[in-house]
């Protein structure tokens, strides 16, 4: 007979939920403060696409016309993992009124609170008790590993897997089968959020729905129908998804310099022994390896500092040991999220081509934290639930400050752009210019005027300098220079050729190789008949002598300055060899 | 009753083997050459110079130059080491230079060659002392992150193999008492009440706690 559940008073989950969103709020702080944001590439994509995905939005109801970056390829979404979710979180902070730095803050607060907020919600499930269960949301987002993937925030959004998990848990105690049709759109829905979430999410699902069905133990035709109706479910929410880009990939024509394999990125992207003990920089209590610039040039290396605490490792594999009966659904997901993320992987990717889809199986090991943190909320309830209250709240205050201490750097690395910009000078000979800091990640109203007045509906821009985006010398900051500009696009709203993604069109291939060779006439003529009108170049984005061809461009005669500013140029294409002949 | 009665005959010809060991030992110390890891830096990089490597067998390579004047080999032995200059109406004083980080100030013994060349002695050894050989005969075979790694391993390793050799060569008795005691202690049933005692659970996890301290300073 199936037992009725006590269900926590809402006001228990709303304090819980404020007190983790003032935490998040809080630990965050830094990067409005000094006007930054925590990531590189990653999180500047999602600014860029966030704003493209708001115009789109706009279009649908307005009527215009959308223009894009990666001008002339269409649909830029399918140049990556795009998470609409996500994406349409970020603009719900646009709508408000916030500004790109405001809007990228509030939606990594709202990603890390809801993480947590889900590990409550299941740790309470079991515990029952509030304090354990807070503590265990802390513990699974409060960590170095995922600190370091702030640059790819919706990679770590496991919020829909824990409701999943949570209304799964509840059928099995319950019966009730819509708790297990409402569990399979749940978890079928994180597709819209992260693709990588999805596919690991769903393992974690799979576990559970084989747990709460009994699916092994005992097969009848009942629990057949059960498990095709929830499949079923499940395609038909995944399935607009699946279209939108079954369409999108096979058209893709993305430039792929591997020759179409994925292996040599999978091998890197693995996670090995000492990556489980790997601190990221700035940390107060453990040393660490990186410098704070490795976030921007080693990134790669930098994203697998899978460490997230001696205390909650060591209490993650007791906790496993002393309750292995009680734990083995959550013990299954930490094994699954080990062995996908680490050397097994790699001999599988290299073996059956089929996994070689999921190109950074290191973001796999997060589900393995997430099994963990909940197990951890369940050792601590079960190990000290005949100890006093207070007693216990003063203990699990201890280990969420010693946790958050082995975690927590300050500050926080790329908080601080000067304080980096000095360390690049230092380590890598080169000098940002303002136009890096993030408060130009959106250009200012006059620039925004200037370039709408001189442009119209069917102009096609070129920023510059736009140069070795595909990882020659200064490459990392040249390609987020490009993601700079894309977000740019978004707010001149004229079609543009620069932009990179996380798989790049060969359209933009060899749109760079004309604009490589722009001083040369060719590469200019070329690029006029792509549909070329306008070139805007950022005086503020010159990194270094490769970049400055300024002097080149006013002397070009197919090209008129017609407004220019201290940090910017704006040219208009055509043929002005006669006016700059009367002209000298 | 004693326990620890040995076999009077197998100490005997342990310690017979252990001397012929250490005095081979020390004769193979005596023949092999140590392979380094060189670094030469110019104080002064403003001559045009090339760097040249001889090998005991007398083969010379040219050293390709590093940044700030650095010249560096990785895990050879070299039996003479010289700068060379084209220009033959160089005349240089003194020299400073810098060998695996330690300042040398030498005036040259300058060599003037027919074909327009100069050439300059660096008074390099090898390293050819016991303890030197010791230590680079411990690193090579047990490869750690560093010397005290190796060290450790070697000393741990020396150790087990003593208490082996020792275990070997106890009396029939003591040796069946000792395997009846340890089979006593690691019986299952010891170590699943063991394992039920809350005093020795707290110190299973502090143990694995400090551990991984420890691993993940190590590895940072």
């Amino acid at each position: 007979m199936k037992r009725k559940l006590d269900i926590l008073p809402i006001k228990a989950y709303i304090i819980a939920f404020f007190l983790l969103l003032i935490l998040y709020l809080l630990l965050f702080i830094q990067f409005p403060l000094h006007n930054t944001i925590g990531g590189t590439c990653d999180a500047l994509l999602t600014i860029a696409s966030g704003n493209f995905f708001g115009n789109y939005i706009q279009s649908v109801f307005s009527g215009y016309t959308v223009t894009s970056s990666l001008y002339p390829s269409v649909n830029v979404f399918q140049w990556g993992e795009s998470a609409v979710g996500l994406l349409s979180l970020f603009n719900f902070f646009k709508l408000l009124g916030c500004t790109d730095v405001l809007s990228w803050y509030f939606y990594v607060v709202t990603i890390f609170t809801l993480n947590s907020f889900g590990v409550f919600i299941i740790a309470h499930h079991y515990t029952k008790n509030l304090f354990v269960s807070i503590l265990g949301g802390v513990l699974f987002a409060f960590t170095n590993f995922a600190f370091v993937n702030l640059d790819d925030a919706h990679v770590l959004f496991y919020f829909f897997t824990a409701i999943s998990v949570v209304l799964l848990l509840r059928y099995k105690e319950t019966g009730r089968i819509q708790l297990l049709f409402l569990a399979c759109i749940f978890s079928a829905l994180q597709v819209y959020f992260s693709l990588y979430v999805f596919v690991y999410g769903t393992l974690v699902f799979l576990v559970f729905f084989i747990y709460s069905n009994k699916l092994f133990f005992k097969i009848n035709g009942a629990i057949l129908i059960r498990t095709a109706i929830c499949f079923l479910m499940y395609l038909v929410v995944v399935l607009p998804f699946i279209v939108f880009y079954w369409h999108a990939k096979t058209q893709s024509q993305a430039y792929l310099p591997e020759n179409g394999s994925w292996n040599n990125i999978i091998e890197n992207a693995v996670l090995q022994f000492h990556n489980f003990f790997s601190v990221m920089p700035n940390n107060r209590v453990l040393p660490s390896s990186f410098q704070e610039s490795d976030a921007l040039f080693s990134f790669f290396e930098y994203r697998k500092s899978a460490f997230f605490g001696t205390l909650f490792m060591s209490a993650g594999i007791f906790f496993m040991i002393k309750y292995f009966k009680k734990l083995w659904p959550w013990i299954m997901v930490v094994l699954i999220g080990f062995l996908f993320s680490s050397y097994p992987y790699k001999i599988l990717s290299s073996n059956i081509e089929f996994f070689e889809f999921v190109r950074l199986p290191y973001r796999a090991y997060f589900i393995s934290v997430f099994a963990l943190s909940v197990i951890v909320a369940i050792g601590l309830n079960e190990s000290f639930k005949n100890t006093g209250k207070k007693k216990q709240i003063l203990l699990y205050i201890l280990i969420a400050l010693i946790h958050v201490a082995e975690n927590t750097p300050y500050p926080f690395p790329l908080s601080d752009f000067d304080s980096l910009k000095n360390e690049i000078k230092l380590l890598h000979g080169v000098d940002p210019p303002d136009g890096f800091y993030a408060y130009n990640i959106a250009p200012d109203e006059c620039m925004i005027q200037d370039v709408q007045r001189v442009t119209n509906a069917n102009s096609v821009l070129l920023c510059l300098p736009s140069n070795r985006i595909f990882g020659q010398e200064h490459g990392m900051l040249c390609y987020n220079r490009e993601e700079i500009y894309m977000n740019h696009q978004a707010y001149f709203n004229r079609n543009m050729f620069n932009g990179v993604h996380g798989y790049i069109p060969k359209t933009r291939v060899d749109v760079q190789n004309h604009i490589d060779n722009i001083n040369e006439n060719d590469g200019l003529s070329q690029l006029i008949t792509l549909g070329l009108t306008h070139i805007i170049f950022y005086k503020n984005m010159i990194l270094d002598h490769t970049d400055d061809n300024l002097d080149r461009l006013k002397e070009n005669e197919r090209l008129s300055i017609i407004e220019e500013t201290n940090e910017y140029i704006i040219f208009e294409c055509g043929n002005f060899a006669q006016a700059k002949k009367i002209k000298n | 009753m004693n326990f620890w009665k040995f076999n009077n005959t197998i100490l005997l010809t342990y310690a017979v083997f252990s001397i012929i060991l250490i005095v081979v030992f020390f004769m193979y110390l005596g023949r092999i050459t140590v392979f380094e890891d060189i670094e030469i830096r110019l104080t002064d990089s403003s001559y045009n110079s090339e760097m040249i490597f001889v090998t005991p067998l007398n083969k010379e390579y040219k050293l390709e130059k590093g940044k700030s004047g650095t010249w560096i080999t990785r895990n050879m032995y070299a039996r003479r080491i010289y700068l060379k200059f084209q220009n033959d109406s160089i005349n240089i004083n003194e020299i400073n230079l810098f060998i695996n980080n330690k300042q040398m100030q030498f005036n040259p013994g300058i060599v003037r060659n027919m074909n327009g060349t100069v050439l300059i002695d660096i008074p390099y050894t090898s390293q050819q002392s016991f303890s030197k050989k010791l230590s680079y005969i411990l690193v090579s075979n047990f490869q750690c992150v560093s010397k005290v790694y190796s060290f450790l391993l070697f000393i741990i390793g020396f150790v087990i193999l003593c208490c082996f050799l020792l275990f070997i060569s106890l009396d029939k008795k003591s040796k069946t008492y000792i395997i009846r005691q340890a089979k006593k202690l690691f019986c299952l049933c010891n170590i699943k009440n063991l394992s039920k005692n809350t005093v020795f659970q707290v110190l299973m996890f502090f143990a694995l706690w400090l551990t991984l301290i420890l691993i993940t300073i190590f590895k940072n």
